[in-house]
Formats: structure tokens, C-alpha cells, sequence
């Protein structure tokens, strides 16, 4: 018999909680063996799948679940658990000792979790961890130090925590190669470059705007003018097309004709569109330019 | 839309692993065990499509006849014949998918026992009712049961007990009526006494208008499904004029009209949809709102002949014998119909089908041009021809369709009057005697063939007389037996019972039954489950995906018209169910209730007629009480809880 | 042969343990019993720019064109100047330059491009969103494994009739739930009435009663539904369709433009466990030119996107999440005003595939610049092989379709990008 996952009067309880609130989990209880791990696990809201197509490598899921730091416990009667995702669970320090202990770990995401600077000495022994996320969790550059000891660690994401680029800089002497999320200087770097080609965008529309500008305000006048070449132009053609000449001559001036007929006859609309594309590229500029002030003062 | 399909698969599949399929320990045949191994693993190759090494496999004569290296079966001997040398040394099928053992065995059991077919095991099977003669309803229901009991009875199975009168009562109402009974009809039949109440309540629901009102709509579901990506008209199917077809369906059927007169009517419709709502049906059934012969064509043999010709439009079928020239022979007989949503005309050219390619010539009278759209053989004239007669004059001028119409519609036309038949014990049971519904076909036998000759003939001498059919149906004991299945009763056993019609089923209300339920106890004609900013939405130039209520309804609440077992509610359903503010906002026909001064138990006692068709037990009594003494939602919200509940949803 | 049941088995393990059952159903189990699921590969944001968005005025400028090119971070890779930032992301981006789909009617080539399949009346091929659902969703999740977004639309409303994901023969869990405004989130979410807990008791007590006297899969089923409607209702998970839940910061990140917010509420979805989530915009078919509306939209398609994919960049969800940006064809070179199906670009960014680079070359010079493929095509098919690839899943597997009719999950002619696979 499948044990009956939340009884019906705990899910009943669950609806009473007013708070956005995830109840409370099962208990922890020791797991004999890997099949009865996975079902607890999943009591507790998770998921165990693999974790590629190929090979028998394991991905526990635990996101946004009630699970605490004795439920991972669970992990460790499971083989080959190679990613973890801890998301804002009720994760704290005493959760990463049983963390450590899971030696093919390549993969973990502890955002958004408890967990403090103390605690990251207990990954020291995960020798396999190529990728670790620490996003929005409350750890500094102190935390980075015990990060040190990974030998394969090739991604770490420290997005809003209170590590500094100083912490960062130091981390990276030791592992050139380790990709770190957020690198300030690249964003800089590339915020400003995204600023020049908006700044450049702009000053070529600007361009085009003045000459429309010009355009409405010279062209309106002459349309009557300009209608008369045209006519004129268009009659020409005609004659030298009942005389047999070659036509190519008068073709071209009629073409030339119309063209400066239609610009007059439309300078108006045409202000109008580059009026509205002159305030499109200054929100592209005026957006290039504020996150480039907003990575200056970080 | 295989959900049901496939848990049936799974169940078969385990039921293999133990004992031989079905029948237990009856004898693989072919058509039963054998065709279903070669459609999936061979027919690609070796089928209509494709005659690799010159072998066609689709009919036990095209296997005897075999392909370039000599018959694929030997009668008795599996090591002299191709088919087990190939598939045991898993040289056949190429690709990376080999049969599974079980699949082996059965094939080499099959060849080894003689090559079994069921049309030889079926062919004398007693028909119980001599045909020529209509007989009393009660007869055919007699008749019925008794081929019922006796395949029940080959199967070594029992029949499930006869239904309850609350179960009787929902189910023959759903069914024939298509909403739920009112609380006082459902209270009038649980009190009366009479013997023959069942009987009584079956003539009463027939005599309804709404009867011919829910058959109309059942068809017009079947007809125009709703709109899919798929879908003829590109996702924009005419709702308003299928709507306009099924209520023409339903009232021809309220006016008495026979099965063959509505037939005929719609076959050799002329004119404008202002006159003939029933116009529509060329343009449902073609191609971007227009009409296309081929469209006719296929709904023409599906709908109406009950067989499935829609891959033999571009090649002869894969999997089934109809030749490619046989689906163009019927579709000449649209050749010369042009028509849109509007109107349906005959004119001397096809209709413009420039989109798939160029205007189709037709040389002249009878013939018809296969277009480039087919792969196979484009640019061939075919004569007009029907199915499986001789090709008609190609110079006659005469009208296509009324030669059609009458052959379509004769008594002695050898699939009209099974097709509506087998449709129609569909409709009741969940389950075609064939399945699927619209593939009548020699090698595709029925599961009581007894059963379907004698309802295709009674049907006849009837003169397709709809009444008589569904009346005949619904007074057998097969339809009256309860759908229960209680947890301690043998899974397999159990759908082995329901697909041998030893117990109903249990189906799930369509979107038309449901919203006419709902709008009946909330007693509010125009009930509105959209989002509140639906109206919003439209005003902002939505309008094509937002429409009105009752659209937006049926789009939500669609079943899969396939398998009405199939519970196809998602979480947007539910979510509307639980959570939309108008199904805790009151009800007219409760309101009017209450306008009696009844007591608060009377009160949740019709709610529960009015729902469920039943009173409420001791301790639901006890329940509502109970919450009604701590809510301020009080009686709505136990509405609420009661067109919540499954047992409101399902037929049952 | 892929057996198609993993989705029914898992509905019925989520019945076997339902809340509202309230009790276990033995014969379950039998079915119930599947080894450890399948992997859950990677998510996808699939942006839909509906009715055929220009690729001469986005990433594929032409010397000559409409709009200048621009460099980007990548050495040698430049697309139009007006989008700047997302140049900037180049190295998470790669441009499949190359699209050849062969259908220049708005609504089949929607229907190709979604489902990989030719739009072929009375039979329903499942959208690759449901395909990702089926394939990647974990079994008894409480979210949603597949949602639209509908991101409205500027200018006005052309390019045909909308294309509506449905799951065909994979079943109607695999059908998507729809969001139709980013800013009110999923309708029917919050309880209507305050005495819903004493309401769901007195139901409770009822279905209990029925499940038992009718222990049949379909019962079970709609239990399992409502059950994953209440527990929808109640997760934390659920605060993802709140976009109004993110920091004003990032909501002003993203750009106040609808769009913006679509892509900020996908990134949310994604976050809370969402598999795939289609966030379409519609009116791209610029039949008066692409120029003056593609400067128009810029702004805030640059803003968006670029959040976008550093957003996920910085929350270390990049690698597990496949962005596609796309519509159903590209536009005539020059002015883009007609349909172009021949020679046009997709965006793909993230996802854990080799980016940095570009797949596939236009013709630069010519008559018609940019008209002719140059190098390594791709075909519909070609790309639906690659974004199932790209999300994890096997493709070499058969569905069963109605009438034990086998139908791949992608077209085997298919032939992956594979220099786009890690």
C-alpha cells in the first residue's frame, strides 16, 4: 500500500494556516534504502529524477519545499546524487554537514536558503562540485575563503549577497578558470559598449530627424511647384515616347520628379514617424546610459 | 485523446504477461491479436503505402499471396514461414524497435494453430431476430441481452447488477435529455411505485423536445468538433452555424423525421443558409469555409457509412484495403458542389481549391481529377462510383448527389444503417460494438457481430426510425445495469465486464450536458464562468478569443469526444470550478425554492435532487447542517460543494 | 518504443496518494511503480513574435539595410545597432541564421514551427510546449508544467489567427494553462467566498463515499485535478503568477511595456519549477515595411530580452534555461514587407547549448542580399529536433497516436544542429 501522502485532515489543517506558509513537514525518519528515500522525499514536496538522459547520475529537487536540514539526511541513501536543488528551503549550516558528505555532488543550488559564511567549510569535502549557486543567501567574502579547497569548482553565483569584488578577486588567484557570477567589471565593460552603440544609433537619427525637420518645414510649400515639374516631366516623356527617341533620359527625370513630389507631399507625415523614432532611440540611450550610472555607483 | 486508450493498453499489457488477451484462453486470430502486432510494427512498410519486397500485409489473402519471396505464412508451420523466420531473428522490423517476446509468441502461435481468423469463427452466429419485419422494442431489448449474456457468457464472465432507480434515473436523463432532472421530476420517479416506472420515464424523456435538442447537438459535436489547430477552417470553425445544424438536426428529429429523410436532406442540400441551416455541412467538413469533394467525401463515408477513408486521399490506406481510386470515386460525386457558409450550390465546375494547387479540370459529368495535393497518382481521372459498385457514366449530366443520397440511404445499403447503429450504442456505452466508430470493415470486426447485424436490420425495417433504436437500447438490462466498481472488485475484471458490456460505464458530461445542468440549478439561462475582464479583453480587439459565454464554455470544458469516458478537466477547469465568483453568487431556481418556506433539511434535500437526483444520507444531512449553522455562504455554498462533487460531473 | 503512459501513470500515482480521496487504491500501485523519472532536462522561454518578425532589422543586418549593423560583445558578430543591450549578451546568444520552413502562410507555418508537423485536418499533432511537458515535467508537482503568457500587442493586430498549443494525443494534462494579462496573473487563483476550507470538508466527505463506491481511473483522475487545483491554490510555488511579489527594481528592469513584464513573469514560472512558458506578442507583420516599427519596438524588445537573460544569468538559472526568440517566418530582405519563410533567424540564448556563436549565412551581396541560405539550412523539422535536444530529451521515441497509429516525436528526416550541443 502506498501510504497516503498528506492525510486529508493535515491537507484540511494546511488550508486553515492563513499565512502563505508551507505547514509542516513529515518528520524526519531514517530511510532503509534508496526506494524509501525517494518516497519520503517526495512526502516532503521534492522530486528525484535522473539527471541527463545518459548514465544513472541522480537530481534531487527539493525547491520551495518544507524540507529542513535533518531531511537531507534522505540524500545520503541515495547513489550517485550529482545535482541538488535546495531553493528556498529551510536550509541552514547544520544542513550542509550532511551536504558534504555526498562525495559525487556536482551540482548545488542553495538560493535563497539560510545558510551563513560558517557553514560553507562543510563543502570543502565535495571534491566533484563543479557548480554552486548562493544566490541571495546571507554570506560574504568570508564565506568564499572555504570555497577555496574545490578543485573542480568552475561556476559559483554570489548574486545579491554581501561578497565584494575584493572577495571575488582574492577567490580567483587561486582558480583562474572559475567563472563568477556577478563579474561587475564585464557588466560595466558591456553596459558601456551597449551605451556607445546607443549613443551612435541616436546621433544617426538625430541626423535623419534634422533633415526631416527641414524637410517639413522648406518642403510644403513648394508642393505645387514640384507637382508642376512632375507634369511636366511626365508630358516630356510622352513626347519623346511619340517621336520613338530613346526613352531612358526622360524616364529617370520623371522618377527624380516624383520622388521630390511624394518627399514634399509626405514631409509632414515623415516628421511626424522620425519624431516618434527620435524618442524611441532616446529611451534606448536614456536606458543604455542608466544602467551604466547604476553599475558606476554599485 | 488516448488516455483511456492507453490505460487500456497498459491493462492489456499486463493482462498479456499473465494470460492470453481477452478471451483468456481462447486462440489468437488475426484480426483480434494478430493485426494489431502487423499495423504497428509492419504496415509501414509493407501496407497500402509501401509494398516493400512486392509484400502487402494488410488482409490474410495479400499474406497468403505474400511478396517476391513466396507467402509470409504457412497454415501450421512457424519455421516455414517468412513472416516468424524474420521477426524471430529480429531481421524484421529494421529499425531499432524489435517485436517484444510476447508479441513473438503470439505470432507464433497464430501461424502454428492455423492461422485463425475471426470472420470464420463469426460467421454463424445466430442473429436471434429474423430481419424484414420491425419488432416490438421490447423484443430488441430482449434480443439485446440475450447476445449480451451469451458472449458474457464465452467470456466465463458475469454481468454487473442491475442499476439502482437513482443511477437509472441520472443516467437515461443525461442521456436522453441532456441535462440533469429537476429535484421534483427526480423526486416523482424515486417515489413512484409503479412497475414499468423505467419504462414510463424512457417514453416521457423521448417525447421531450429536448431529446431530438441533445441528439442534434450530440451530432453536431461529432460533425464540427471544436475549433483545434488542426481543423478544417484553420482554427475558425462557423460556431453559430454548426450551432444552427445541430438544432436542425434536433428539431428534424423532434418533427419524427427517419434517419435516412435527414440523410438525404443534408446530402442533396441546395440553396441558402437562411432556409437550410443543415448548408453548412459542406463548408464544416471542407477546407478554409469553402466546400471540397474530398471533405464530403470523408465525412460522407465516416459519419454517414461509419468506415474511415481519410488515407486514402493521397495513397491507397496504410493499414486498411481502401484504394485510393475508391475515396476519389465518392468524392466525384461532390465534384460539382460549390458551397461556403452561406449557400450550397451544383455548378458545372469544382470548387476552387487554388490554394493546394491549380483549378481542378473535370472533364465532364461523372469524373473527378485527383489533385496535386495527393502524392500519389495527382492528375488521374476517376470516375464516380459507389463504394465498392460500378463506376456511373462519366458523361451523364444528371445530379451527383440525390444518385448518392439514394444509394447511401437504400435499405439494403450494407453500412448506413450499421454506422448509425454502432454510433448510437457508442453514444450509450462509451464503446462502439466497432471501434473506432467509423471503421466498419471486414478485417476490423465487430465484438458482437450478431448484435450489430440484428440492430443494423432492425434499424432498417424501422425506417431508420431514430425512436425505436434508442427505445430498443435503453429497455435492455445492459443499459440498466449499474456502473459501480468498488475497490475490492478485480481491476481487470472489471474493465473486462465494461468493454463486453456487462456494466455500464462511467462518462463524463459533456460541455453542452454540463452548461445546461449548471444553468438549470443556478436557474440562470445566460450563466457566465469567464474571467471577469473577458469583456475587457474583447473590447480591446480580442474578440476572436474571447467569446460569448456559452462558446467560451464549451472551449473550457471540451471532452474528448473519442472516449467520453476520458476525464479531460485540467487545472483551469477546476481552478473555474472551485474558485469563479458566480457559482457562490446565488441561484434563481434555488431562490424560487425557497420562495415555499421549506424547512432548512427540505431545502438541502432539494438541493440534492436537484444535483445528484438522489436525497441525501444520514450523514450528509448531518454534514450540511453542520456547516450550514458556522457559514455565511449557507445554502450557495452547499450548491457549491454538490456541482463540485464527482458524482455531479460524471454520468454514472 | 517510448510507451505513452508515463503521463496516465503519474496521474494515477498522484491519485494513489490523492488528498481528497483520502484513501489508497491498491491496483494503483501496480502501475504506479515507476523507477526514479525521467531527467528533467532544461526549461524554456519561448518568445513568440507573431506574424513573422524582420530578420534584416534585428540579427541579421545587410550592408545597405534599413538599420546598421552594430558590434557586439562577440568579436566578428554584429546585429542592428537598435539593440544594443542584447548585443551585449552575444556570448549567451546564438543566431540560427539560416531558417528554411518552406510555409509562408501565417497560420500553418505557426502550426510547423510549433509543433513540427504540416497542419494536416482531423489529426492533432501536440505543440513542442506540451511535448516538453510531458517529457521534462516532474510527476506530482504542484505547479503547472506548461503556460502561455499572451503579451498583447502594440501597433494593431495583424498576422492572422493566433495558433492555440494544444497537447493532442498526450493528453489534456499536458494542455497549457493561460495567462491572458502578465499583471493579473492566473484567473481563478484566489478563492471566491472565505469559508473555502469549510466548504472543501463538506465536499471532502462526499468524494471520499464516491471514490469508493466507484474505484474507477476516471474518478480518480478528476479527484487528482481538483486536488492539484487546491494544492495550486495553496502552494508558495503559486506566488510565481505575481509579478507585483518582484521588487519594484526589477520590475523597472524589465521595462513597463507588457512584453517586459511577460518576460519577468516567465522568469518567475521557470523559477518555481515551470517547464516551458510561451510568451507571444502579437502584430509583427509589417506589410507597410519593417522599419518604422521595428525602431519602435526596440526599446523596450532590447530592455526586455537583455533583463531577461542576464537575470537568469545572474540567479545561476542561464544554463538551465533555453530562451527562443522567434515567429513563425522572417520578412522579405530590404524593407521587409512580405512574408519570408526562405532565409530568416531565430534567437536562441542560455540553455546550457554553445553559445557565442552563429549558425548558418545569408547571401551578403547580390541583388538581393540576404535572400539566399549560404550555409547549413535549417528545416522546421531540423529545428524542432534541436530544441528538444537542447531541453534534455530523447527524441529518437514514438507516441501513440489514436488508432495505434506510431507518430515520432520529431519527423526522423530531422538532422540536429549538433555544433550548437554541448
Amino acid at each position: 500500500m502506498i501510504p497516503v501522502r498528506c492525510s486529508l485532515v493535515c491537507w484540511l489543517l494546511l488550508l486553515t494556516i492563513p499565512v502563505v506558509g508551507r505547514g509542516q513537514p513529515p518528520p524526519y525518519k531514517p530511510a532503509a534504502n534508496a526506494a524509501e528515500a525517494i518516497k519520503r522525499i517526495e512526502e516532503i514536496g521534492g522530486s528525484v529524477r535522473k539527471a541527463a538522459l545518459e548514465g544513472d547520475a541522480l537530481e534531487v529537487d527539493l525547491r520551495s519545499t518544507a524540507a529542513t536540514d535533518e531531511h537531507l539526511q534522505y540524500l545520503l541513501a541515495l547513489k550517485n546524487v550529482a545535482v541538488v536543488r535546495l531553493r528556498e528551503c529551510r536550509i541552514g549550516d547544520a544542513g550542509l554537514v550532511h551536504l558534504g558528505k555526498i562525495a559525487v555532488l556536482k551540482k548545488l543550488h542553495l538560493e535563497k536558503t539560510q545558510i551563513t559564511d560558517a557553514g560553507l567549510k562543510h563543502l570543502a569535502s565535495l571534491k566533484e562540485l563543479e557548480v554552486l549557486n548562493l544566490f541571495g543567501c546571507g554570506i560574504g567574502d568570508a564565506g568564499l575563503n572555504s570555497l577555496q579547497p574545490l578543485p573542480k569548482l568552475k561556476s559559483l553565483f554570489v548574486t545579491e549577497t554581501k561578497v565584494t569584488e575584493a572577495g571575488i578577486t582574492a577567490l580567483r588567484k587561486t582558480k583562474p578558470n572559475l567563472v563568477v557570477v556577478p563579474d561587475r567589471a564585464l557588466e560595466r565593460e558591456q553596459a558601456e559598449a551597449a551605451w556607445e552603440t546607443a549613443k551612435k544609433a541616436l546621433a544617426e537619427m538625430d541626423v535623419r530627424f534634422q533633415v526631416a525637420k527641414k524637410d517639413a518645414e522648406n518642403l510644403p510649400p513648394r508642393v505645387a511647384e514640384l507637382k508642376k515639374k512632375m507634369d511636366e516631366a511626365a508630358k516630356k516623356l510622352n513626347e519623346t515616347k511619340s517621336k520613338g527617341g530613346d526613352v531612358s533620359g526622360a524616364q529617370a527625370a520623371l522618377k527624380a520628379a516624383q520622388q521630390q513630389h511624394s518627399q514634399a507631399a509626405n514631409a509632414a507625415k515623415n516628421f511626424e514617424i522620425a519624431q516618434k523614432h527620435l524618442a524611441a532611440y532616446r529611451q534606448l540611450e536614456a536606458d543604455t546610459r542608466s544602467r551604466v550610472e547604476a553599475l558606476r555607483t554599485k | 485523446m488516448t488516455l483511456n486508450r492507453s490505460l487500456f493498453l497498459v491493462l492489456g499489457a499486463l493482462t498479456i504477461a499473465v494470460t492470453p488477451p481477452g478471451a483468456s484462453a481462447q486462440e489468437p486470430l488475426f484480426e483480434r491479436d494478430v493485426l494489431p502486432v502487423l499495423t504497428k510494427q509492419c504496415l509501414g512498410c509493407h501496407g497500402g503505402l509501401r509494398q516493400k519486397g512486392g509484400l502487402d500485409m494488410r488482409t490474410m489473402a495479400l499474406l497468403l499471396k505474400g511478396g517476391k519471396h513466396g507467402p509470409a505464412a504457412k497454415a501450421g508451420d512457424a519455421d516455414g514461414s517468412l513472416l516468424w523466420q524474420r521477426i524471430a531473428s529480429d531481421e524484421m522490423p529494421p529499425g531499432e524497435t524489435k517485436l517484444s517476446a510476447a508479441e513473438k509468441a503470439l505470432i507464433k502461435q497464430w501461424i502454428a494453430r492455423g492461422l485463425a481468423t475471426e470472420s470464420q469463427t463469426a460467421k454463424d452466429d445466430d442473429l436471434l431476430l429474423a430481419p424484414g419485419v420491425k419488432h416490438d422494442p421490447r423484443v430488441v431489448a430482449a434480443a439485446i441481452d440475450k447476445h449480451i449474456q451469451q458472449r458474457l457468457a464465452a467470456l466465463k464472465r458475469e454481468a454487473a447488477p442491475r442499476s439502482d432507480d437513482i443511477e437509472f434515473l441520472r443516467r437515461v436523463t443525461l442521456d436522453l435529455n441532456g441535462c440533469v432532472p429537476t429535484g421534483q421530476e427526480a423526486a416523482a420517479f424515486l417515489d413512484s411505485k409503479a412497475p414499468d416506472k423505467r419504462a414510463q420515464l424512457i417514453e416521457k424523456l423521448l417525447a421531450s423536445p429536448r431529446f431530438g435538442e441533445q441528439l442534434g447537438r450530440t451530432w453536431r459535436e461529432w460533425i464540427c468538433p471544436p475549433e483545434l489547430p488542426s481543423d478544417m477552417n484553420g482554427g475558425a470553425q462557423p460556431h453559430k452555424q454548426a450551432f444552427g445544424f445541430g438544432d436542425w438536426i434536433g428539431k428534424q428529429i423532434t418533427k419524427g423525421a427517419t434517419w435516412d429523410k435527414i440523410v438525404r436532406d443534408v446530402l442533396t442540400v441546395d440553396g441558402q443558409i437562411k432556409d437550410n441551416p443543415h448548408v453548412i455541412f459542406y463548408s464544416l467538413v471542407g477546407e478554409g469555409g469553402k466546400a471540397t469533394p474530398d471533405g464530403s467525401a470523408r465525412a460522407t463515408a465516416s459519419f454517414f457509412l461509419g468506415v474511415q477513408m481519410q488515407c486514402a486521399q493521397c495513397h491507397d490506406d496504410p493499414y486498411r484495403n481502401w484504394a485510393q481510386n475508391e475515396f476519389w470515386a465518392l468524392a466525384a460525386f461532390f465534384g460539382r458542389t460549390q458551397g461556403d457558409f452561406n449557400t450550397v450550390t451544383d455548378g458545372k465546375a469544382p470548387p476552387n481549391m487554388s490554394k493546394r494547387g491549380p483549378k481542378l479540370p473535370i472533364a465532364k459529368g461523372a469524373e473527378i481529377v485527383i489533385p496535386p495535393s495527393a502524392f500519389k497518382n495527382s492528375g488521374k481521372a476517376v470516375q464516380a462510383a459507389f463504394l465498392g459498385g460500378k463506376s456511373l457514366d462519366p458523361a451523364a449530366e444528371k445530379p451527383l448527389r440525390p444518385l448518392l443520397a439514394d444509394w447511401v440511404t437504400a435499405k439494403d445499403n450494407p453500412y448506413f444503417a450499421k454506422a448509425f447503429a454502432n454510433r448510437t450504442w457508442f453514444y450509450f456505452f462509451a464503446r462502439g460494438l466497432v471501434n473506432p466508430v467509423d471503421d466498419l470493415r471486414e478485417l476490423n470486426p465487430p465484438s458482437h457481430p450478431g448484435l450489430l447485424k440484428m440492430l443494423g436490420n432492425e434499424f432498417a425495417d424501422s425506417g431508420f426510425d431514430i425512436k425505436h433504436l434508442v427505445r430498443s437500447i435503453c429497455n435492455s438490462e445492459a443499459y440498466q445495469r449499474t456502473s459501480r466498481a468498488s475497490m475490492k472488485q478485480d481491476r481487470q475484471s472489471i474493465a473486462a465486464q465494461t468493454a463486453a458490456f456487462g456494466r455500464m460505464p462511467v462518462r463524463v458530461m459533456t460541455a453542452d450536458v454540463l452548461y445546461d445542468s449548471l444553468r438549470q440549478v443556478y436557474g440562470d439561462p445566460k450563466l457566465d464562468l469567464r474571467a471577469d475582464d473577458a469583456k475587457g479583453a474583447a473590447a480591446m480587439g480580442q474578440a476572436a478569443q474571447i467569446a460569448d459565454p456559452y462558446i467560451e464554455f464549451l472551449r473550457r470544458f471540451g471532452t474528448n469526444e473519442d472516449d467520453t469516458t476520458d476525464f479531460t478537466h485540467g487545472i483551469p477547469q477546476m481552478l473555474t470550478m472551485i474558485n469563479h465568483p458566480r457559482l457562490l453568487s446565488g441561484s434563481k431556481a434555488l431562490d424560487a425554492f425557497r420562495k415555499t418556506n421549506p424547512t432548512p433539511e427540505q431545502t438541502v434535500e432539494w438541493l440534492y435532487l436537484s444535483t445528484l437526483a438522489r436525497r441525501p444520507s444520514a450523514s450528509e444531512r448531518e454534514a450540511a447542517a453542520k456547516y450550514l449553522a458556522n457559514s455565511q455562504n449557507s445554502y450557495v455554498g452547499v450548491l457549491w460543494m454538490l456541482v463540485n462533487r464527482s458524482e455531479f460531473l460524471f454520468v454514472r | 518504443m517510448a510507451m505513452p503512459l508515463l503521463h496516465r501513470r503519474d496521474l494515477l500515482r498522484l491519485s494513489a496518494a490523492g488528498l481528497l480521496s483520502g484513501v489508497s487504491v491498491p491496483w494503483f500501485e501496480a502501475l504506479a511503480r515507476a523507477s526514479v523519472g525521467r531527467p528533467r532536462g532544461k526549461s524554456c522561454i519561448l518568445l513568440w513574435m507573431d506574424g513573422g518578425p524582420s530578420q534584416q532589422h534585428t540579427f541579421d543586418p545587410k550592408p545597405g539595410g534599413q538599420f546598421r549593423a552594430a558590434p557586439t560583445s562577440v568579436p566578428g558578430i554584429r546585429i542592428v545597432e537598435q539593440l544594443p543591450q542584447l548585443g551585449q549578451c552575444m556570448r549567451d546568444m546564438v543566431l540560427l541564421r539560416s531558417m528554411r520552413t518552406e510555409i509562408n502562410d501565417h497560420y500553418d507555418a505557426k502550426y510547423l514551427l510549433h509543433t513540427g508537423y504540416r497542419r494536416a485536418p482531423g489529426f492533432e499533432h501536440p505543440a513542442v510546449g506540451s511535448i516538453a511537458s510531458h517529457q521534462l515535467a516532474a510527476a506530482n508537482s504542484d505547479m503547472p508544467a506548461f503556460v502561455t503568457i499572451d503579451a498583447g500587442y502594440d501597433l494593431r493586430l495583424d498576422g492572422g489567427r493566433s495558433y492555440r498549443n494544444v497537447p493532442g494525443y498526450l493528453g489534456p494534462q499536458h494542455a497549457p494553462l493561460a495567462v491572458n494579462d502578465p499583471a493579473r496573473g492566473l484567473e481563478n487563483l484566489r478563492a471566491a467566498g472565505n469559508d473555502l476550507a469549510a466548504r472543501l470538508e463538506l465536499l471532502a466527505a462526499g468524494e471520499r463515499g464516491f471514490s469508493e463506491e466507484y474505484a474507477l481511473p476516471n474518478v480518480s483522475a478528476r479527484q487528482a485535478a481538483f486536488d492539484r487545483a487546491v494544492r495550486l491554490m495553496r502552494s508558495p510555488r503559486a506566488r510565481a503568477f505575481d509579478v507585483e511579489a518582484e521588487p519594484a527594481r526589477m520590475r523597472e528592469a524589465y521595462g513597463n511595456h507588457r512584453f517586459g513584464q511577460s518576460c519577468l513573469l516567465a522568469r518567475r514560472l521557470v523559477e518555481a519549477g515551470v517547464s516551458f512558458v510561451e510568451v507571444f506578442h502579437r502584430g509583427w507583420d509589417d506589410h507597410d515595411g519593417a522599419a518604422r516599427n521595428m525602431a519602435q519596438r526596440a526599446p523596450w524588445l532590447d530592455r526586455a530580452m537583455a533583463t531577461l537573460i542576464r537575470d537568469l544569468k545572474d540567479r545561476g538559472m542561464l544554463d538551465d534555461t533555453l530562451i527562443v526568440w522567434m515567429g513563425e517566418f522572417g520578412r522579405t530582405p530590404g524593407n521587409g514587407d512580405g512574408h519570408f519563410c526562405n532565409a530568416w533567424s531565430t534567437m536562441w540564448a542560455g540553455g546550457g547549448i554553445r553559445t557565442g556563436q552563429v549558425i548558418g549565412r545569408t547571401s551578403e551581396t547580390g541583388r538581393n542580399p540576404g535572400g539566399t541560405i549560404e550555409d547549413r539550412p535549417i528545416s522546421a523539422v531540423d529545428y524542432m529536433a534541436t530544441l528538444c535536444l537542447a531541453l534534455g530529451m530523447n527524441i529518437r521515441q514514438d507516441f501513440q497516436a489514436p488508432g495505434q497509429r506510431p507518430v515520432p516525436m520529431v519527423d526522423h528526416a530531422a538532422q540536429p544542429i549538433r555544433e550548437l550541443l554541448s
